[in-house]
């Protein structure tokens, strides 16, 4: 397929399958095995990255970013997508709600989290609020010189070792959103449970608890009101990041599963010359290439017309590549028989990993809800 | 001291190469290409030797047609400085590019000229050599290991025997082998900046060399397939079997 990708676009795929190749590939299975990926090792990859020059390749060049396309963006994560969920997330991809950092802030926060000195968690879903973010319940009250904040988290990716955690909380006078990076060491800010998970091995996902926990009002993002408009700022980079994610997965498992049909033998001959497998094998191939279609027309339409005014398209990317990962993931176990079931082969990662992108950043059916209203008008929602 | 790295654009190595269905090459539309590995070993020799201040300049030439820009974007994405392109849809065959690239050594006035030791398309393996007789150099050729020394050049050469260590005078031309060094990865900076530094386009008629292929190519064919192996039960029959059957031993 040719999708007019230019030479230069061409480099930087190379060099992220590289990298994952060379840098990442060697760590997958003792992550998987392991449920864990040690401090010293994140370090030691987080700075690889950072060195070839992908580590917050999310980034804009005012800030010293490489101010890449959507489109090169997507390119980037699908190659990504090729290795475990903890090791893809070694590269670095900088919450934009950090470029809202003004004044002393730029050199406190978002600058050591460029260099990759800091680490980061985005904090805003609650046991009460998930899909329906606008119903948090964390509070952050007035205090002296401050914001005194209470309130539980839960699923926050790296909540457990994060140096900094931009916080989403409602004001307890007025009720506005705000956002605030609370620091690791912050005192009432407390580690609840790491949430026990099907798959993304090594890639913990905690409860973070806040018990009068103050925060001085330095560490305010913007102004009260503007946390919600903040915090869900990089929506349409997260669900343009799963659908490029999932492609990339997709393609793995597919390219794994032509390996095996070509030598695997049974009943005299090799499984790809059954015809019943054929045809799982071009139907998983023709909807990869059907996601990714429309996943490089959604960034194509980011970097036209807008992130914001691509929501739409966004949305039908995630959706159309996360339920598609799912499917060929259970094809590609169904393939390899026992071997797919089996946890000696990242077909059975593929197949529990591909679960969570039909629901984080936004449910299937929250993106079904975001293309009717779309497509009705916004006359049928009120 | 400038030093000149001549790459290639060739089939990439992953492909699986088709001979054209009339038997006049092999087939390169819609193929994937690439810059020749041994010429990636050459751009990252001679960056090696910027960063060591040895040279001052590392310049990537190509010879062919309009495409081999992208290789030459490749070779300014690993940290060439700048590039030249020879452009010409004539099929060149290595005399002539060994005299493209003897004219432009004429006007670049390098003082070393870091070959790759084959393409990995054809497998010549003339390129470099004939460069060096043209100029009149010296050459060093499957270089596993350069080292400059004021103004001659140590090479260990990769022979059968293990290696072999000569001692050039500069100006000269090496031919890098596989174990020359390992590339680095192509930054991301790196990439974008490419696009930036000088690319200049040039006519073999501007440099005064006849390009005309002086071979001719009478058929491409594929190679014979793999007949069938043989199991054979012990060490006894398979001495046997070489002797009388396959008749490689006496």
């Amino acid at each position: 397929m040719d999708y007019g990708i230019s030479e230069e676009f061409t480099q930087l795929q190379k060099l992220t399958r590289d990298f994952v190749e060379k840098e990442l590939r060697p760590h997958e299975e003792a992550v998987e095995r392991s449920d864990h990926l040690p401090a010293e090792l994140r370090a030691q990859l987080r700075k690889k990255a950072l060195e070839v020059g992908l580590y917050g390749y999310n980034m804009p060049e005012e800030v010293g970013g490489p101010g890449l396309t959507w489109f090169a963006q997507v390119l980037i994560r699908e190659q990504l997508g090729r290795i475990a969920i903890a090791l893809a997330d070694m590269v670095g991809r900088p919450p934009k709600a950090f470029l809202s950092c003004q004044g002393a802030q730029r050199e406190r926060f978002l600058m050591p989290v460029l260099r990759a000195e800091k680490t980061w968690a985005f904090a805003l879903t609650e046991p009460g609020a998930g899909s329906d973010a606008a119903s948090i319940k964390t509070r952050a009250t007035r205090s002296d010189g401050g914001w005194r904040l209470n309130g539980t988290k839960h699923f926050i990716s790296h909540g457990d070792f994060a140096d900094l955690v931009i916080v989403i909380a409602k004001t307890a006078d007025d009720n506005l959103p705000l956002a605030l990076i609370v620091e690791h060491d912050t005192p009432g800010f407390k580690l609840g449970r790491i949430h026990p998970k099907m798959g993304w091995r090594g890639y913990p996902v905690a409860e973070l608890l806040f018990e009068d926990a103050f925060v001085p009002e330095a560490h305010v993002l913007g102004n009260p009101g503007q946390g919600l408009r903040i915090g869900l700022s990089q929506i349409g980079e997260a669900r343009i990041g799963v659908a490029a994610h999932c492609v990339g997965m997709a393609q793995r498992a597919l390219d794994y599963v032509l390996e095996h049909v070509k030598v695997r033998r049974q009943f005299g001959q090799p499984l790809g010359k059954f015809q019943g497998l054929q045809w799982m094998l071009a139907d998983m191939a023709l909807e990869i290439e059907q996601s990714r279609a429309l996943l490089y027309a959604a960034a194509r339409s980011m970097d036209s017309i807008g992130e914001s005014n691509a929501r739409t398209v966004i949305s039908m990317a995630k959706l159309s590549a996360s339920e598609m990962l799912g499917r060929v993931a259970d094809r590609a176990v169904q393939i390899m028989g026992g071997a797919g079931y089996m946890a000696e082969s990242p077909i059975e990662m593929i197949y529990r990993d591909a679960r969570a992108f039909r629901i984080g950043e936004g449910t299937s059916e929250i993106q079904k809800s975001q293309i009717a209203r779309a497509i009705l008008g916004k006359d049928m929602f009120i | 001291m400038k030093v000149l790295v001549p790459v290639k654009r060739v089939v990439d190595y992953n492909v699986k190469v088709r001979v054209k269905s009339d038997g006049t090459g092999v087939e390169t539309a819609n193929v994937k290409m690439s810059m020749n590995p041994f010429d990636e070993i050459s751009i990252e020799e001679a960056i090696r030797l910027r960063e060591a201040g040895i040279a001052t300049e590392v310049i990537a030439v190509s010879c062919g047609v309009a495409a081999c820009q992208e290789t030459l974007r490749t070779a300014l994405a690993i940290g060439a400085d700048r590039a030249i392109l020879v452009e010409t849809d004539v099929e060149l065959q290595p005399l002539a590019v060994a005299k493209l690239l003897k004219a432009v050594v004429d006007k670049e006035g390098p003082k070393l000229a870091i070959v790759g030791k084959q393409a990995i398309d054809d497998d010549c393996n003339q390129t470099g050599q004939m460069l060096a007789a043209l100029l009149g150099w010296p050459q060093g050729t499957f270089a596993n290991k350069i080292t400059v020394e004021g103004e001659k050049l140590r090479v260990a050469r990769e022979v059968d025997g293990g290696l072999e260590t000569v001692i050039l005078n500069l100006p000269a031309v090496i031919t890098s082998d596989l174990r020359l060094n390992e590339p680095r990865y192509v930054t991301l900076p790196n990439i974008m900046k490419a696009k930036k530094k000088p690319l200049e386009i040039i006519k073999p008629d501007a440099l005064g060399v006849d390009v005309t292929p002086r071979l001719v190519t009478l058929k491409v064919v594929e190679p014979p397939k793999r007949k069938g192996g043989l199991k054979v039960p012990d060490v006894q029959t398979l001495v046997m079997k070489l002797r009388t059957e396959a008749k490689v031993i006496e």
